[in-house]
């Protein structure tokens, strides 16, 4: 029987409880936006004891089912004002859920102004002094912890962004080679565990009584569907494993939608030399050594859209560089300099930062003339005033709105405090509805309409066509439904096209818990959770007016289609009649 | 004039296989020339060819479209699916 492990900062305490009726048939995002919902007042502020920060496997993490060991971390966001659910991989989930804990809840703040961690194994919890980890960044912490620990734990930890409490703080999780760049990293929930006095949540699951199934054999049937799917579907099978999420940098620039020089143009000159093809090409054939495609961020992942990029004598740099990140740190800002975008990486994955709000926030630096923009050194340099605490390091590590507004500059792609990911609204308008009406804030994850828009997946969708409304509206449900589950959102290409392997997924979860949902239910299920979202955030003090995308997108047109934003209002407010 | 963009293993039908640049074509062709059949006269199977951006729209049937009018078609391989039709 599954247990919730409650987390008082206040008073170092730790207890187990039953798991409520009404929390039973939900996991991952359902759950922490349930618990958020239910515990967390929208007013309070999100840095104070009032805050609670969440931590819940989804809803099939911890069994053999394919790419199903995410982990999803909520609470109110420092960033946005608003509910938040940040996504990782890594290897602390499976292990959180084969421990029988459904969630972590930490609530309250440590007293001392003192830093602690959280040890999780098969005999309880405990909180212990962190003075070992303490002010260091998340590589040499993740090394000292598996230097004490010999079972190799999940860690769940913050780096110095965290600690200082700084508002584009992710949390770090750590992967099966013990690299810390598995991150659940949008809306600055790291510096909501900062704020608590949390360093790290070390998981050792040794022992642990695992996870039940209702039906073992229904469910290794219908996982096998769900498999089947994925190492078939040509998105997952091939294009991932080969040339990771970074394969888009060309397709999108292709597209013209490639956001180049903080979202002034779609497309980049440099593209092809920061391209998954380029990746692919130096990890695998030119310096090779510790250069790795194919590799997943957790046991079990089929898809393996991973990598390790190795420095140019063939060492480990980092892992790994996907789209997002090679995008945010590259395109736009002007980077084509694969080595200098590795860097990035590793100083956000070491500091503590969510590659994309980090990025787009050094172009907006850029465009506020504080760097030039193409200078990858100046980039790195300036990213590391973050982890000194330097007045500028604070500036740049409160995300891009926060430093658009310190240095004056009108051109700061965000909605609702959040940084838009790698996708140019102007040209592709589903995502820009995405973006405007996501309960968390510019999130391209919170309804991947670039599948039918770009991709032709799960049917084809004009990219130019305003009427966006009801798509971005299912994408949105669908996704909260995955996100809930545990299932990594990239299953998504596949059970798109795929209906057998749309099945596997449902009814892997239906063996699981001895329900009998549909694929009609999902949706239902999926569009309570955002409901329940939008009801915090309403509370918090959102409307609709800031469902909007910002200003300068309906006023300057983006080359190479010259076009803006010219979604209808009324349209971003029907996403939300259901 | 018409530019012709070839990525991963289609750039072996360009100038260069150099992954670090864009692989072009440059070429033109009557207005009533199709896409197919403009690819065919440079050498690149067409079964090789998963998706077609044609002015960086992508084009689904793009083959039987004229080149007229076309200033730019990009070409993605089957191993690089993410366009899948």
């Amino acid at each position: 029987m599954s247990r919730i492990l409650r987390v008082n900062m206040t008073d170092l305490s730790t207890k187990f409880e039953e798991v409520p009726e009404k929390y039973r048939l939900l996991g991952g995002r359902g759950l922490t936006s349930n618990i958020v919902f239910d515990e967390v007042p929208p007013d309070c502020h999100p840095l104070g004891p009032n805050n609670k920060v969440i931590f819940a496997p989804g809803l099939v993490t911890g069994t053999s089912a394919p790419s199903s060991g995410r982990l999803s971390v909520g609470g109110k966001s420092p960033l946005t004002g608003g509910i938040k659910e940040a996504n990782a991989g890594g290897i602390a989930s499976q292990k959180i859920a084969r421990l029988g804990i459904k969630a972590i809840i930490v609530e309250g703040q440590a007293q001392d102004g003192k830093f602690y961690s959280l040890k999780v194994n098969k005999d309880g919890a405990s909180l212990v002094s962190a003075d070992d980890i303490v002010g260091k960044g998340m590589y040499e912490a993740d090394e000292i912890i598996w230097r004490k620990h010999p079972n190799k734990p999940g860690v769940i930890g913050i780096g110095p962004a965290g600690e200082m409490r700084l508002a584009n703080a992710g949390v770090s999780v750590n992967d099966s080679e013990n690299g810390p760049g598995r991150y659940a990293g949008r809306g600055g929930l790291g510096a909501v565990m900062g704020s608590k006095g949390l360093k790290a949540i070390i998981v050792d699951d040794k022992g642990g009584p695992g996870v039940s199934v209702a039906n073992p054999e229904l469910f290794k049937q219908e996982a096998k569907k769900l498999a089947d799917a994925l190492l078939t579907h040509a998105v997952t099978s091939q294009a991932l494993p080969n040339y990771g999420t970074a394969v888009l940098i060309n397709i999108l620039n292709e597209a013209g939608g490639l956001p180049t020089r903080n979202f002034s143009s779609g497309r980049f000159e440099g593209a092809a030399k920061v391209s998954g093809e380029m990746i692919n090409e130096l990890a695998t054939k030119v310096r090779k050594g510790a250069g790795r495609v194919a590799h997943p961020c957790h046991p079990g992942c089929v898809i393996k859209c991973s990598n390790v990029f190795p420095k140019p004598d063939g060492s480990y740099h980092v892992s790994c560089v996907e789209y997002e990140s090679d995008w945010a740190f590259g395109p736009n800002c002007g980077i084509d300099d694969l080595d200098a975008i590795a860097e990035l990486v590793r100083i956000s994955n070491d500091v503590g930062l969510d590659t994309i709000e980090a990025g787009v926030t050094v172009g907006v630096a850029m465009e506020a003339g504080i760097i030039p923009f193409g200078d990858g050194q100046a980039a790195i340099n300036l990213l590391s005033e973050v982890g000194k605490g330097t007045p500028l390091g604070r500036i740049i590590g409160n995300g891009a709105t926060f430093t658009g507004r310190a240095f004056g500059v009108t051109r700061i792609p965000a909605v609702k405090g959040q940084a838009m990911p790698a996708y140019d609204p102007r040209p592709i308008k589903g995502i820009g509805v995405t973006y405007a009406t996501s309960t968390m804030g510019a999130d391209h994850t919170s309804g991947y309409t670039i599948a039918p828009e770009i991709l032709g997946v799960g049917g084809k969708a004009d990219p130019f066509a305003v009427n966006k409304g009801e798509l971005s509206r299912a994408f949105q449900a669908t996704t909260a439904f995955v996100d809930a589950s545990g299932y990594c959102l990239f299953i998504a290409f596949a059970i798109l096209d795929i209906a057998s392997g749309f099945e596997g997924m449902v009814n892997s979860v239906n063996a699981m818990y001895g329900t009998d949902w549909t694929g009609d239910d999902v949706v239902k299920i999926g569009q309570q959770i955002i409901k329940t979202e939008r009801t915090f955030n309403e509370r918090a003090g959102f409307t609709k007016e800031h469902d909007r995308v910002p200003e300068f997108m309906r006023l300057e047109k983006l080359p190479p289609h010259n076009v803006v934003f010219d979604v209808s209002d009324e349209e971003l407010d029907a996403v939300y009649a259901f | 004039m018409i530019e012709v963009h070839l990525f991963g293993k289609l750039r072996r039908f360009g100038p260069h296989a150099d992954k670090d640049r864009e692989c072009v074509i440059q070429t033109s062709a009557d207005a009533t020339t199709s896409v197919g059949e403009l690819l065919i006269s440079l050498g690149i199977p067409l079964e090789e060819v998963s998706n077609v951006f044609l002015d960086g729209v992508y084009t689904r049937a793009a083959f039987e479209k004229p080149v007229a009018g076309v200033a730019r078609i990009g070409l993605f391989p089957r191993d690089m699916c993410l366009l899948y039709a």
